[in-house]
């Protein structure tokens, strides 16, 4: 027989979004403490321009601050290592976006699931960001989180009113096209990029529209990626680095479509989108 | 998703097919500088990256003329090969790399290949590719016309190109003993064989 879960079911959700929320609260204050002008991971990242300008006092305080927060995340992740393995080091390593998009169109109840997905998307985001060439960056986990949960939820209840609005089934190009494009709207709309610091200018084919708009650049990306990955994964190179730097390549070619596409709300449009790019992959 | 070749010789799947999927595209595109390579003596690599970019400009295009009424015309896949050429040259979706071996070039006479190797590799490539797809598409014999080894025409060409990317479908179409359209060559429409039809 099962054993009853200690927490009751319907507040796990609400649980876990608090602990992303903790961690992020954790990992804003560590990007503070580093990005605070004048602070010694700030000046050694570009020293040829601070050494003819005498430094100010560096506030000691700053340095505290910092290994307070990397203790806050070390604890956070001590206490959910049982149900999550680590997350913090995970864009590390090449992070391979695979997302069962039958599974998450039907999966609103599974904390767990999701919350793998958000860890993904979180880890494959920050690596793709800082190999563009940013310096630091910070991106709030519980929002990615909370825009997977918003988009299972849309399809659950779509699906229990009959709306073929959000196909559950997953059975042609289409769906799948359909499913990514809303995902990647849902993401974009909650803004879990915060910020991006660039110390020099990212690479031309990366360019402003990242720095611009990381958030519409970066899950735009990633819902393009998931989307071949489903639909035609022989065609896409095995190393996920080297997708995602395909799709960026892409995704070059036709900023200024998906811009507009943003701009006027268009799922569908954007669902046609990325079917047209994957059909010539 | 689908069949998809990784030669250009003796392939039954569909040629059309393997040409506007990137993946199968550049194998073949790669497969066909190595034979570049072997048989001019002249080293050329494909840019990735650059190769990416023309490519997705190009699908634009086809997906622009998806809906033309002659889409099934040999003319429209003369048109489409041109435009890829365009685009390819463009971007300089393939690059050269100096070898010890580019001295073959000369000694086998292959003066265009050794004069401009990225634009005689493009070239070719697209010569071949459009060859197959006549042949697959509409089960017509088309082969570069006695222009192709005309050194005058490379270089103007060449010359005309850098003022004016599209022009090298006007020159893709002289290679291929058809009329160019030096006015317009991007305009699908404004093409001779559109006229002779109307």
């Amino acid at each position: 027989m099962e054993a009853k879960p200690l927490i009751p079911r319907h507040i796990g959700p609400d649980l876990n979004q608090i602990h992303l929320a903790l961690v992020d609260c954790a990992r804003q204050l560590r990007y503070t403490a580093r990005n605070v002008p004048g602070t010694d991971s700030v000046a050694t990242e570009t020293p040829h321009r601070q050494s003819s300008i005498p430094r100010p006092p560096l506030p000691r305080f700053l340095g505290s601050f910092g290994h307070l927060a990397d203790s806050l995340l070390e604890t956070a992740e001590a206490y959910a290592g049982h149900a999550i393995p680590p997350l913090q080091d995970h864009w590390k390593l090449p992070v391979e976006i695979d997302i069962d998009a039958e599974s998450l169109s039907h999966c609103a109840d599974d904390t767990k699931r999701i919350r793998s997905y958000s860890a993904v998307y979180y880890a494959a985001a920050k690596r793709f960001i800082l190999r563009a060439g940013a310096a630091d960056v910070l991106i709030f986990e519980h929002r990615i989180n909370e825009g997977f949960i918003e988009f299972c939820e849309a399809c659950r209840s779509a699906s229990s009113a009959g709306e073929p609005a959000v196909a559950p089934h997953m059975t042609t190009e289409s769906d799948v096209c359909q499913m990514f494009a809303r995902l990647c709207l849902s993401l974009i709309d909650k803004h879990p990029i915060r910020s991006a610091r660039f110390v020099e200018l990212p690479d031309v084919l990366a360019p402003w529209w990242l720095i611009a708009e990381p958030n519409a650049y970066v899950f735009l990306l990633l819902g393009l990626l998931g989307c071949a990955r489903r639909l035609c994964p022989g065609s896409l190179p095995a190393d996920p680095d080297r997708a995602l730097s395909l799709m960026a390549d892409i995704l070059g070619t036709r900023e200024s479509k998906f811009r507009a596409l943003l701009r006027e709300r268009a799922p569908q449009a954007l669902e046609q989108e990325f079917a047209s790019i994957v059909k010539f992959l | 998703m689908s069949e998809r070749c990784t030669t250009m010789e003796g392939r039954g799947p569909n040629m059309w097919q393997a040409a506007t999927r990137l993946s199968s595209f550049s194998e073949l595109l790669r497969e066909h500088c190595r034979a570049i390579r072997s048989g001019f003596g002249v080293s050329v690599e494909v840019q990735d990256r650059a190769l990416t970019a023309a490519f997705f400009a190009w699908a634009q295009i086809v997906e622009h003329h998806g809906a033309d009424p002659r889409r099934n015309t040999p003319d429209y896949f003369q048109f489409l090969v041109g435009a890829l050429l365009a685009q390819l040259l463009a971007a300089r979706a393939i690059d050269t790399v100096p070898r010890i071996e580019d001295d073959r070039a000369a000694e086998g006479g292959r003066a265009i290949a050794r004069w401009w190797p990225a634009g005689f590799a493009l070239t070719t490539f697209c010569v071949e590719l459009v060859r197959k797809v006549i042949a697959q598409e509409c089960g017509e014999i088309v082969a570069a016309s006695d222009k192709f080894g005309d050194i005058k025409l490379w270089q103007s060409f060449r010359e005309n190109l850098s003022e004016e990317p599209s022009i090298a479908i006007a020159y893709f179409d002289a290679f291929m003993g058809l009329a160019p359209n030096w006015r317009n060559p991007s305009f699908f429409r404004e093409r001779a064989a559109a006229h002779r039809k109307a």
